[in-house]
């Protein structure tokens, strides 16, 4: 499901050289200079909860809520770099929904009036990397700052709207598809090291993927090409809706 | 202030005077403890604040709980730091004295007699101590200055009242009080509590002066007058022992004197009167003093100046002397370590000991000079009274090339003399060396014959002397005769090898030296690489470049700990108890880092001594004086006088790197985090961390470590590491890996 594009690979060969070339002048936390990490990130996202849709009797659309709680889950690896520097590289997932956009109001395509018959499933794999500066002790413990840029795939499902009428029409489809996103964030997060090999630590970041909301139709789409386009947008605002404000923990291993 | 002045109130200093037998130890034999080590040494903190609160208990109900027990961990807190510091002397020939001396003082009363101790302590200034625990510190300077048994005794009987009436406890109490009283907003308040505190503090010298005259000083039979005199001795203890004229021929070499200009017309006078203004001094003036001794009656004859032997306390007083110089070069005083040793001369004539530190002084003040920090060795001459300002504006107004000509002179001459030490021979050439290579001098800089018309006049002025006139007038005729010879005034270091071109050895190394840097000089000039005496780095404060320097073996001497906390910008406090616990447990992390970092080390602490390790404790001090002669030397010096005998020590630890470590971490005063919550609604984000921030103290810290090459005295690695968090654990570990890995790690 995974581009590994030439970024992944670039980013595994800076990785590798930097880490070879600093050696000596990184002791690290007791010589231990790697670190592998599970990462949550949670953070409030335009993002509902599940699929069901709540529609009014008149066909309108009922309640439903417009923020979700976004889950990222991130598989991390640490490099210390030297002192006071480190660069991080993450593997990160989170399944979501989305659509609570102009998508679930209803449309005119054409003459007809079309719905979202329920929010679009979608999974985000990603991966980061970072580089931190620990500004207040040495690599990896204490506070610190980092700035991060990434690639996500963003993917969702086949998607359904379904007519609104007394007439017969048939559903509109739009077949499974995916979109590109390229964070970049800064960060700021804290670490501590339990019995010589345990990490923990907590953080927050502020990030930007450059996703921008489906456009405005006004109530109608134009075309069957508009539509999967609003549907790759609203795709790429919802995974990185989440994105833009969470909190972290961290819980890691020095090997 | 009065606080601040409560920091230091572990001990009631008494301005006052000490002594027994053994050779005297010259260079090669300094003061050591002997006997089995005191409990005193090696307890644990805890273990002496329970001990020292039980018996103030005992003893008065007078003090509050709390007051009581912060006076007890502020006071044992810095006892136990003076007496790890390697300064303080037990069972030695001077301390047997003294313990002897309150013997007989307190022949009378065998139950105090038990609780008191008596230790010396390496230092020249004149000056006495009494804990509250009943330890007895008694300084060499004040030995070195007293004339007699009899001063010493009544220094020792003044210091006994001071412990028997519990005046330190008393006086930190009666400061707690008035500082509490104090604390309003006028400045002016304080300052008449102080004046109103020092009459306070006053009160108890004198009661110590007089009931340690009547009480414990008169009935032991010590004469009335000699407690009176002794006033005198405190009246001048700011000066030498002595206060002989200096004479020029001491230090000049060569056939040619320095200009007049470089001595002296007048010397300053002595300021001292008895009835100094003593309304901000916490001892009373000595005119009171003197007054309140001479108050008390003494029936019959006026007692003796010795009891228990003259004999020893002249062997006593030497020996105090001879020390004191030794720690006059420790403290890198250097003008005054060169008048100790002219005074050393002139009273028990010329020695090993005072040729060696001579020659010593010579070639580390001419790296002050060359690292243009003299006023850290030689204060300005006009701060100085007495005769031995003659020697600070000599030194001041001594060329660089002088000086370095001056140590190469008195260390070849120490050498001549004796030939089969080792240490000397290492200065000579070192000095040689250093005459070439940190300097520009050349070997045609120095003169080998006298020309005709100096010779002439030389001998002139010579036979001027021995045609009977006054010493006076010979000496005005010789000086002026020599100097009105030189082309100008700097040039008097050309003159000062001619004596020694004749001595092979001399010469031989003079031409080796000399040769050695002109072929340096030449390949440097080949390569066309820029030669710069002085290099200067300053490596970046957040990422220094990493050291190794392969060092597989190194000895850890007692580091040094603290906890503060920070009241305000000027104001910080020691947390006693905290420190202590914190500086057991940074010997634990300092050992288990070492071990995976793959050091091999040895560690010697007067906490980990037991009564039986005497001779771990004389390591102790041998190590501890070597490194505050060395770390206290400017950049680029790194020879220390004790190296033959640090060289010893370090071969029973088989390593010659000895490491000084230690970390200061202090909790910052409580900073406005609302403030920084209110601003982060601006940039949510931040407000994690805002908030956060409401709860989290800051702390700055600091840890260092030193790597000393005891064998070329070279500061092989400095760390200074600054990090703003607690010293928790990990923290610990992270920053004593960063500096151990440094030492351990070869080179690639």
């Amino acid at each position: 499901m995974i581009n590994f594009n030439r970024l992944t690979y670039l980013t595994l060969l800076l990785l590798l050289s930097l880490s070879t070339g600093f050696a000596q002048s990184a002791p690290g936390y007791l010589g231990k200079r790697d670190i592998i990490s599970y990462r949550g990130l949670i953070g409030p996202g335009f993002q509902p909860s599940g699929p069901e849709i709540d529609y009014n009797v008149d066909g309108s659309r009922g309640e439903y809520d417009l923020w979700g709680l976004f889950y990222e889950n991130q598989l991390s690896y640490e490099r210390v770099m030297s002192r006071k520097f480190s660069l991080r590289t993450s593997l990160s997932q989170q399944s979501f929904h989305f659509g609570t956009s102009i998508l679930n109001e209803g449309f005119y395509f054409g003459d007809d009036y079309y719905r979202l018959e329920s929010f679009i499933p979608g999974n985000a794999m990603g991966i980061e990397i970072a580089a931190r500066w620990y500004y207040k002790h040495f690599a990896p413990l204490g506070w610190y700052y980092e700035i991060f840029v990434g690639y996500q795939n963003v993917s969702y499902g086949e998607v359904n709207f379904e007519w609104i009428g007394s007439s017969s029409n048939p559903n509109i489809v739009i077949e499974p598809g995916s979109r590109s996103l390229f964070p970049v964030g800064f960060g700021w997060g804290y670490q501590r090291i339990f019995e010589d090999k345990y990490l923990v630590g907590f953080g927050t970041q502020i990030s930007y993927a450059f996703a921008s909301p489906p456009d405005n139709y006004f109530d109608a789409i134009p075309d069957q090409e508009s539509l999967e386009e609003s549907v790759k947008k609203a795709a790429g605002a919802g995974a990185s809706s989440g994105r833009l404000f969470p909190f972290y923990f961290t819980l890691g291993y020095l090997l | 202030m009065l606080k601040k002045l409560s920091l230091s109130c572990c001990f009631l200093l008494t301005s006052f005077a000490t002594f027994s037998q053994s050779e005297l130890p010259l260079w090669e034999e300094p003061l050591k403890s002997v006997g089995e080590v005191p409990e005193d040494f090696f307890r644990n903190f805890e273990e002496r604040v329970a001990i020292e609160n039980d018996n103030i208990r005992k003893s008065s109900a007078r003090f509050e709980s709390d007051s009581q027990e912060e006076y007890v961990e502020e006071s044992e807190f810095y006892l136990n730091r003076f007496l790890a510091s390697g300064d303080i002397l037990y069972g030695d020939a001077v301390s047997q004295y003294c313990n002897e001396i309150v013997d007989l003082l307190l022949k009378d009363d065998p139950e105090l007699r038990a609780k008191i101790r008596v230790y010396t302590v390496r230092t020249p200034s004149v000056n006495a101590a009494a804990t509250n625990s009943g330890i007895l510190l008694v300084n060499h300077g004040l030995i070195a200055e007293a004339e007699n048994e009899a001063q010493l005794a009544a220094v020792l009987a003044h210091e006994i009242i001071h412990y028997r009436e519990s005046h330190s406890v008393d006086q930190y109490l009666e400061r707690e009080r008035r500082s509490e009283a104090a604390s309003g907003w006028f400045s002016d308040e304080d300052e008449e509590e102080l004046e109103n505190f020092n009459k306070y503090s006053q009160e108890h010298e004198l009661e110590a002066d007089t009931k340690g005259l009547e009480d414990y000083y008169l009935p032991a039979g010590y004469s009335h007058r000699e407690a009176e005199y002794m006033m005198d001795i405190l009246l001048y203890s700011y000066l030498p022992f002595d206060e002989i004229p200096y004479e020029k021929e001491w230090l000049e070499r060569g056939p040619v004197s320095y200009p007049m200009e470089y001595y002296l017309e007048d010397l300053k006078p002595i300021t001292a009167r008895e009835d100094f203004d003593d309304s901000e001094t916490s001892h009373p003036n000595i005119k009171k003093r003197k007054e309140a001794i001479l108050e008390r009656e003494t029936a019959g004859n006026d007692g003796a100046k010795y009891l228990i032997s003259e004999e020893r306390f002249k062997n006593a007083q030497k020996i105090a002397r001879f020390e004191s110089a030794r720690m006059y070069m420790e403290h890198k005083a250097l003008a005054s370590t060169l008048y100790q040793c002219f005074l050393l001369d002139k009273t028990y004539g010329p020695s090993a000991f005072s040729s060696y530190l001579r020659a010593v002084t010579l070639h580390q003040l001419a790296d002050y000079v060359q690292f243009n920090v003299i006023d850290k060795a030689i204060p300005h001459y006009e701060k100085v009274e007495g005769q031995s300002q003659q020697i600070y504006f000599l030194l001041r107004h001594l060329s660089y090339e002088d000086i370095r000509s001056l140590a190469v002179a008195h260390s070849y001459e120490y050498i001549k003399q004796y030939p089969n030490d080792i240490k000397g021979k290492e200065l000579f050439d070192l000095s040689m060396r250093a005459l070439f290579e940190e300097s520009y001098l050349q070997d045609d800089d120095f003169v080998r014959e006298f020309e005709a018309e100096m010779r002439e006049e030389k001998i002139d002025s010579v036979a001027e002397a021995s045609r009977g006139r006054s010493s006076k007038i010979a000496n005005i005729r010789t000086r002026r005769g020599t100097s009105n010879l030189l082309k100008d005034k700097e040039a008097a270091y050309h003159y000062n090898f001619v004596p020694y071109f004749g001595d092979s050895l001399f010469a031989e190394s003079f031409s080796k030296a000399a040769k050695e840097y002109a072929n340096e000089k030449e390949e440097d000039s080949d390569d066309n690489v820029k030669v710069t005496r002085i290099r200067v780095t300053t490596p970046s404060k957040y990422d220094k470049p990493v050291q190794a320097h392969g060092i597989d073996r190194v000895l850890f001497l007692t580091p040094v700990y603290a906890q503060t906390r920070k009241i305000d910008s000027d104001e910080e406090e020691v947390r006693y108890a905290k420190t202590e616990r914190m500086r057991q447990d940074y010997h634990k992390e300092l050992f288990k880092v070492a071990r995976v970092a793959g050091l091999e080390y040895d560690f010697l602490d007067y906490g980990s001594l037991d009564k039986r390790d005497e001779e771990k404790f004389n390591d102790l001090m041998i190590l501890r004086s070597y490194l505050y002669e060395r770390i206290k030397q400017p950049k680029g010096v790194n020879y220390v006088s004790t190296v033959d005998l640090v060289k010893d020590v370090m071969a029973k630890y088989d390593t010659k790197y000895l490491v000084f470590t230690g970390n200061k971490t202090a909790r910052m005063p409580y900073s406005l985090g609302i403030f920084t919550l209110y601003y982060s609604i601006f940039f949510p984000p931040s407000i994690p961390y805002a908030f956060g921030n409401l709860f989290v103290t800051d702390y700055e810290s600091v840890a260092f470590m030193v790597v000393i090459d005891t064998e070329t005295g070279e500061l092989v690695f400095y760390d200074e590491t600054e990090y703003s968090t607690k010293d928790s654990p990990d923290y610990l570990r992270s920053v004593l890996y960063n500096q151990l890995i440094q030492i351990k790690q070869e080179k690639s």
